[in-house]
């Protein structure tokens, strides 16, 4: 009996344990809910990069594209060939306002 | 007997963190694996892959978030409060920003030059409205006769402009990639978004909103707490919407334009209708908006308030240059 009484206490630490850890993985991994794509304001001032057909944006961090249906997607791993425009030509930013 | 009680317990003790850990090592993989969704609809299940697949990974360099409400995000904004060529001016915008080649640049930006020659009438009079608040505010009352009549000879200069443009609009169109366009048609979109969230969805009378009108104007003058719902009382009801200001039209003009220009071929006289149903209603929103915001504010005012108000909506008549090119953080 005093080894299953041990064996329930162990696992009463060995489970939250586990499950502590568990839970630090899901909040370090990016969740799919969590990204938002670019608003209205930056596709409207950012030149692109254009890479398999489609104008690409780089963003907090990840390149976001519309697919043929007009729905955002990002890249979750960013396109070697996306990496080398970026470092070559970073993203542009233009302002229309006033001569100042 | 121990035994036979002991195994359960054993097994239970072993497993349940085994599970949890390839349940959560599961989940970060789906995450991994997720490229399509976020607010906007969901993306077929064939689009993405054909993307996602193609190159290795490469590394990527650890950068300062983008905010989503930057200094370059609301100057677009206040650009939009003031501006109201409708589509022509969208298309114009859209193509400063469309990233071509070099090797392409320079047929582009004649056909700029030829579409913005076209719609000069349209600017002047939006400049000489502008003008007309800024004397107005420097005066301490707007002339409501004046300002009116500017308000509408923008409204008619707008009118001719679809028929005017339709030969470089051909021309864009052609000289463009099938991508290129697509990104030229989202940038049009996107413009015409940040225009009705500045001259439809705000309330211009809101003290509240962060980044409205009226919290620009707050900080610009220091306004006083007495000032701000003097200004928010004065703005408290929405103009009426006449058939000549209703938005809704140029968001049907817009559309028609994104459907003609991403096919193969551009037929201008598709867009017709839905020009003439939209024309001068942007220029006409806009401008009554503009006047009815400038005219609540003024009385406001002090004398000194007024003379950098003034100042500042004159210099909106030098929006149209481009005189700035930032490279993002």
């Amino acid at each position: 009996m005093k080894k299953t009484t041990a064996m329930i206490s162990k696992g009463f630490v060995l489970v939250p344990a586990a499950g502590a850890l568990a839970a630090a993985l899901f909040a370090g991994a990016p969740a799919a809910a969590q990204w938002e794509p670019p608003p209205s304001e930056y596709i409207a001032t950012t030149e692109p990069a254009y890479y398999q057909g489609h104008a690409a944006y780089w963003y907090n961090n990840h390149w976001y594209w519309r697919d043929e249906h007009g729905a955002w997607n990002h890249y979750d791993q960013e396109p070697r060939e996306l990496a080398d425009h970026r470092a070559h030509v970073p993203p542009v930013r233009r302002s229309w306002q006033g001569r100042r | 007997m121990k035994t036979i009680k002991m195994h359960p317990v054993r097994w239970i003790v072993g497993t349940i963190p085994g599970l949890i850990l390839i349940a959560g090592a599961g989940l970060v993989a789906c995450d991994n694996a997720s490229s399509s969704g976020g607010g906007a609809a969901v993306a077929s299940a064939s689009a993405a892959p054909s993307a996602v697949a193609v190159s290795p990974p490469a590394p990527t360099v650890a950068e300062k978030p983008i905010a989503a409400d930057d200094a370059v995000n609301e100057s677009l904004r206040d650009y939009h409060r003031h501006h109201h060529g409708g589509l022509t001016s969208f298309i114009s915008m859209a193509i400063d920003t469309l990233g071509l080649d070099e090797a392409k640049k320079d047929a582009i930006e004649k056909i700029q030059t030829d579409l913005r020659a076209k719609t000069a009438p349209a600017r002047d009079a939006e400049n000489e409205l502008l003008a007309t608040i800024a004397d107005g505010v420097a005066a301490g009352k707007l002339d409501t006769a004046k300002i009116n009549a500017a308000v509408e000879k923008h409204g008619a200069a707008a009118t001719g402009i679809h028929e005017a443009t339709a030969d470089a609009l051909t021309q864009l169109h052609d000289a463009l990639s099938p991508a290129e366009r697509a990104a030229l048609v989202d940038k049009v979109k996107a413009h015409w978004d940040v225009w009705h969230k500045v001259n439809v969805d705000q309330k211009p009378g809101n003290k509240d909103e962060q980044g409205g009108h009226l919290a620009k104007l707050t900080k610009l003058l220091a306004l006083t707490p007495d000032q701000v719902d003097k200004i928010s009382a004065a703005l408290a009801t929405d103009a009426p919407v006449t058939p000549k200001t209703d938005p809704k039209a140029e968001e049907g003009h817009i559309q028609s334009f994104a459907t003609a220009f991403l096919a193969d071929k551009f037929d201008p006289k598709a867009l017709a209708p839905s020009a003439t149903a939209s024309a001068g209603h942007v220029a006409r929103h806009g401008g009554a908006r503009l006047v009815r915001f400038y005219t609540a504010v003024t009385p406001v005012l002090t004398p000194e308030q007024r003379t950098t108000l003034a100042a500042e909506i004159r210099e909106r008549a030098n929006d149209d240059q481009i005189v700035q090119a930032s490279a993002s953080k």
